[in-house]
This record gives C-alpha cells, structure tokens and sequence, in this order.
C-alpha cells in the first residue's frame, strides 16, 4: 500500500530541456533493466524473506527506487 | 494578530530536508532496530515533519492525505499545482 | 577497499597510459583537499574539503590478513550524522556513507 506525497524528494529546476538526456533517464527507469523493474523485484523478495530486518530494508529500498524517480524531463 | 504566513518556498525546502533525513534513518533502523539513538534521532525529525506539513497544509493546501482538511468548502488536493507543474516543487 | 577488477592485468594494461591509481603512487602519500561537488540547490550547504590519503608505500589494503574465500560486509555503525540540510545536500545523513565518484579507480584523476 503506498502513501502520496505531493511533492518531489529533491526539487528540480530545468532551465534547458534536452530529449536526450531525457531519453538516458528514461532508459534507466523503464524497461527491463531500470530502476522500476529493480523495486519490483526488490518488493517482490520480501514474501520469503525469514527476518523482519530484511523485509523491512527491502520495503525501503524498494520504495526508494520508485521515489527517485517522480521526475519532470521536460 | 493574523499568524506570519511562512515563505512557500523555504518550507517545501524545509519539508524535503527533514523527511529526507527520516527516510535515511528508517533505513537504518531497518538493520539496527534497537539502536538508541537512531530511534531518537527519528523521533525528532519525524516530530518536525508532520508540523512543518501541517503548517503547509494550512497556508498552501495539503501535501499529504492525512493533512488534507475536510473543513474547506472544497476538496484542495487537485487544486494546488502538482510536483511536475510550475510552482510544484 | 581494492577490487578485483582494478587489479587484473588487463585493467593495468589498460591504464597504463592513464593517471595513476591512488595506492600505486609511489611518490609519497596523497593528499588533497577537495571539494565535494554539490547539486545547485545547496551552493551554501556543503563548502566541506575533504582530505583523501594513501598510504606512503603505496599501499592500501583494509583486508590486509583477512581469510580467503569469504565475502565480508563491514556492520555500519551510528556515528558521524551530518547536520540535516548537509545531509540532503550530500543525499545520505552518514558522513561515512558520503562517498561521490571521481572516476575510476578513486582518486588523483
């Protein structure tokens, strides 16, 4: 279950848009290799994990790979 | 005597510096759950944040559900500017 | 902590021609104060030089007489927090978890 914030965990201030750096950040969040995929799995593992410590840092961890990423690339 | 309304900007930067701070700990005491004094040190910073988001919640709309108000003759959550719009973030 | 990676032959090969790795410098230790670059929203926030050494032979090995074969994950301890508004500048509150690249192999590049 996920909580909404309304704002960005570190603000961003373009000045110059650049599609190819955009593409490059998009490229490292989406697809198969990207972060988003990284929490999934990261997510996932915790149902089988037999301490709560880890369950725990892996909630977090995957909770952070996804809040990297509430971007503006344009 | 109307209470000073605070800068928006200065506290939205306020707002990410305190929870960032309570985000790093929590992955620490996610490893070291009995360690003193990250359970303090994320007992103050935690105290800090839901003040400074309420006191947004009530000058420039909420940012969370938990400060959105039910008071208001109008449901402020879509009206203020979202992260990726101008004055978001 | 040395990786295996730097120290293959064909990695030295290859940077042969480069600027030398921090624990083969063999002309005294490596000091240098440096600034730690910093994201344009805290210009003020983090101004804190930071002295990176090597040791005068040369030689930096943290593992130095640890057995083979194991894998080692050092316990992180509750020490040297940042002041908050550093610590987001820095993007983490442990000043020993402060660690911004400088291209490869670590310092003197």
């Amino acid at each position: 279950m996920w909580n909404y914030e309304k704002r960005l965990q570190y603000p961003v201030k373009i000045t110059q848009t650049n599609p190819k750096i955009a593409q490059v950040i998009i490229s490292q969040f989406g697809g198969p290799d990207g972060e988003l995929a990284a929490s999934m799995r990261y997510l996932s593992q915790r149902y089988t994990m037999p301490y709560n410590e880890v369950t725990g840092i892996l909630t977090d961890i995957g909770r952070e790979a996804a809040e990297m990423f509430h971007f503006s690339s344009f | 005597m109307s209470e000073q309304r605070p800068c928006r900007h200065e506290l939205m930067e306020w707002i990410n510096i305190v929870s960032f701070a309570v985000d790093d700990v929590k992955l620490f005491l996610d490893t070291h759950p009995c360690n003193t004094e990250a359970l303090e040190y994320f007992e103050e910073f935690k105290k800090q944040r839901v003040q400074a988001l309420k006191e947004y919640a009530k000058f420039y709309g909420p940012l969370t559900l938990d400060t959105a108000s039910s008071c208001e003759d109008h449901w402020t959550w879509i009206h203020e500017p979202w992260p990726w719009q101008e004055g978001g973030c | 902590m040395p990786n295996y990676r730097y120290q293959s032959p064909e990695y030295m090969n290859m940077r042969r021609g480069n600027c030398a790795r921090p624990y083969t410098n063999t002309q005294g230790s490596c000091q240098s104060p440096r600034e730690p670059v910093c994201q344009p929203a805290c210009e003020t926030a983090c101004q804190e030089p930071e002295i990176v050494c090597c040791n005068d032979k040369g030689h930096y090995d943290e593992l130095r007489g640890m057995p083979l074969a194991m894998a080692y994950v050092p316990w992180q301890e509750w020490c040297d927090i940042y002041e908050v508004d550093k610590g987001f500048c820095h993007g983490t509150i442990f000043k020993e978890l402060n660690k911004p690249f400088r291209g490869i192999g670590g310092c003197c590049k």
